[in-house]
């Protein structure tokens, strides 16, 4: 039984390095095409700003392949909507997106409202959702860092803030 | 006989120089800058360029002894402290502490976060004295011979640290070197050197490139925040926070590891550019060879914690000798050493021992000095930087954000650099899931533009003939080596493998052997 688990562990984390390999593959396949363009400029092929990138490119889809094709061996593509489903029902996986939906939101809102107020009500956010500690002890510390960058970087450093 | 004659009147110099050094002013600065180094070095995302820059406004309103001891200073802290960080929240303080993480970490979850703090403090400290002395010894040589190393070796320094970076850092070499490639080509992105040419610029943003500030901040720190927080209970650091455990007897036991480390710092940390972020990469993998336990490298091993930690703070040293004999800054801390250094009227470069004796020695004998406060002021605080950063994840994690975003912020003050933050804190996140090594990333961020120019140069110089590149001496002295770097990290992890796999078996048996 605990075999069975630990073998569908394995071939889930397959499945995801083979995605991984795919998206990498796209990526080396951009960065060819792009960096042909920029063979024009230069003496010689070799001092052409496109070669490097190109280099690193064509390197990048070899070992992209090698890993797809390591992970093509191990079966990898066996019950992929498996993978999907249990990714997306998996509470870590939740709590990710929370820990990330809250976290994105401070940093698109970060120069478009007073930076101190954002990050008083981003560490309360955080706070509440994990409970963190006592209410008190929770606004002490949220309170307390807004003032810290006030005094440190804004007062000290003369820094101007977001 | 030139290299004797700057010898002497260094040292002719040397009661000048002492009286100056023991003024309390100077003491002082030695002991306030090493403090606020630490103190910038352990907020993640404050780096020790950005304080040392802070400095620079008002140093030239100071006399020089006291505005070069206060950057010394602020410098050696802020490098020590980044090793810190590195151990108790995984999220190097700054770039050549990123091989720190990979033993200092597991140290700390297995609950032996003050003893690896306790190491750390003496291996930074004993790193930095004994650069201090080989750079007083070697300046007027290395310097020289630094400069033997044309395009081509430099283009091969940048290739042996990402390659060795990735086969050390992770389980699979390839993930490792796949990291490697996409930081080089993110450092591409901009404006390149030779033709101005703009490479993957589709926002006016990106004609400056990418820094690698948002880079380290993202990949390091947000991606460490998103991993530690989606686990329903955050994991906590076994043990009470109390003062770091300085164990001085295994220290003294690895003398040998510790001037081995310290050598290949201060030889590495020399070359420009590249020298900083390489050198603890090739000490690890030295050190990883001539252990009698190469299995616990990767998994919390005091020896790995060691060459690390020692060659990273040995490069300050190497580091200073092209900035003050060559004028070639190979960092933003020695850029700005370097200024400092024009701001009060000295003239970098070749004739600047010969012109001003006296300055060697009073430098040597600065960093000797900011060394010795660091360990102490370590010694005394280390309780109080102990209990911060092992405070409850769900608590320290946000704040940690905070100073990501100042982080971002502070290296350019623009909204973009913030953005990217987050970019690459989901990429970093992603790719950390899948056991690919980050470290690799970051170094190719560091020196990819470098890397670009340096090969580019090397095969327009030799008309595009690979055959007369390859036969350089010293290029193929720096091939050979990374053949042989690479060939030994790959059979200690092979040993590694089968001693695991002997214990499994072992431990197979003894419980068959109970049940039965």
């Amino acid at each position: 039984m605990e075999q069975n688990q630990k073998q569908a562990g394995n071939n889930r984390g397959f499945t995801s390095d083979l995605f991984v390999g795919l998206l990498f593959l796209c990526l080396a396949v951009f960065i060819i095409v792009e960096s042909s363009g920029m063979l024009h400029r230069g003496k010689y092929l070799v001092d052409a700003p496109g070669f490097i990138p190109l280099l690193m490119g064509a390197s990048l889809l070899v070992l992209s392949g090698i890993l797809i094709a390591q992970m093509l061996m191990k079966k990898a593509y066996n019950d992929i909507i498996g993978w999907a489903l249990d990714n997306l029902r998996n509470d870590d996986f939740k709590r990710w997106m929370a820990v990330f939906g809250i976290t994105a939101i401070y940093f698109i809102l970060v120069g478009r409202a007073s930076f101190y107020g954002l990050t008083f009500a981003y560490l309360m956010a955080m706070f509440l959702y994990f409970r963190s500690t006592k209410l008190w002890l929770m606004l002490l510390v949220a309170s307390g860092v807004s003032l810290l960058v006030y005094l440190v970087f804004y007062l000290g450093f003369r820094m101007p803030l977001p | 006989m030139d290299f004797f004659n700057i010898y002497f009147d260094e040292l002719a110099a040397f009661g000048d120089q002492l009286n100056i050094l023991l003024s309390p002013a100077v003491i002082l600065a030695l002991i306030g800058g090493t403090a606020f180094g630490l103190v910038v070095g352990i907020m993640p995302g404050l780096s020790v360029t950005m304080a040392m820059t802070l400095l620079l406004t008002f140093v030239f309103r100071i006399p020089f002894e006291i505005g070069w001891a206060l950057l010394i200073s602020v410098y050696v802290g802020g490098i020590f402290a980044g090793g810190i960080t590195a151990i108790m929240i995984n999220i190097p303080g700054t770039p050549g502490a990123i091989c720190t993480c990979v033993d200092g970490f597991p140290l700390a979850k297995k609950g032996k976060s003050r003893e690896t703090v306790g190491l750390v403090t003496l291996s930074s400290g004993s790193g930095e004295m004994i650069a201090a002395v080989i750079m007083f010894i070697l300046i007027p040589v290395a310097a020289r011979l630094a400069l033997l190393l044309g395009d081509w070796e430099l283009a091969l320094v940048c290739l042996i640290g990402i390659v060795l970076a990735g086969a050390i850092a992770g389980d699979n070499p390839i993930k490792g070197w796949m990291a490697g490639i996409m930081g080089l080509v993110i450092a591409m992105v901009g404006l390149e050197p030779l033709y101005a040419y703009p490479r993957f610029a589709y926002s006016p943003e990106l004609y400056y490139g990418i820094s690698f500030i948002p880079v380290l901040l993202g990949i390091f720190g947000l991606s460490e925040v998103f991993l530690v927080l989606k686990e329903k209970i955050p994991y906590t650091l076994p043990g009470k926070p109390e003062k770091a455990i300085f164990m001085w007897n295994e220290f003294k036991r690895k003398k040998r590891d510790i001037f081995r480390a310290a050598l290949i710092g201060m030889g590495v940390g020399i070359i420009p550019g590249t020298g900083e972020s390489v050198a603890p990469w090739v000490a690890y993998t030295f050190a990883q060879r001539s252990s009698s336990t190469p299995e616990q490298f990767g998994k919390g091993s005091n020896e790995g914690v060691l060459a690390a930690e020692v060659s990273n703070n040995a490069t300050s040293g190497g580091a200073l000798i092209p900035t003050m004999v060559l004028g070639i800054p190979g960092s933003g801390p020695t850029a700005i050493m370097l200024a400092a250094l024009l701001i009060y009227g000295f003239r970098p470069g070749p004739m600047l021992i010969i012109d001003t004796p006296g300055i060697l020695t009073l430098t040597v004998m600065m960093f000797l000095l900011a060394a010795i406060f660091m360990v102490g002021v370590t010694f005394l605080f280390s309780k109080q930087l102990i209990s911060i950063l092992s405070l409850k994840r769900d608590l320290l994690m946000p704040i940690i954000v905070v100073f990501c975003i100042l982080g971002a912020w502070a290296a350019n003050y623009t909204l973009f650099d913030v953005a990217l933050t987050l970019a690459f804190g989901v990429i970093g996140c992603i790719l950390r899931l899948r056991g690919f090594a980050l470290a690799p990333l970051v170094l190719g961020v560091l020196v990819g533009g470098l890397f670009d120019q340096y090969l580019r140069r090397a095969l327009l110089t030799y008309d595009a003939d690979i055959l007369v590149m390859l036969s350089r001496p010293i290029g193929l002295f720096l091939i050979a080596f990374m053949i042989f770097l690479l060939y030994s990290s790959f059979k200690m992890k092979r040993v590694a493998k089968q001693k695991e796999k002997e214990k499994l078996e072992e431990a197979k048996e003894t419980i068959d052997a109970i049940d039965a």
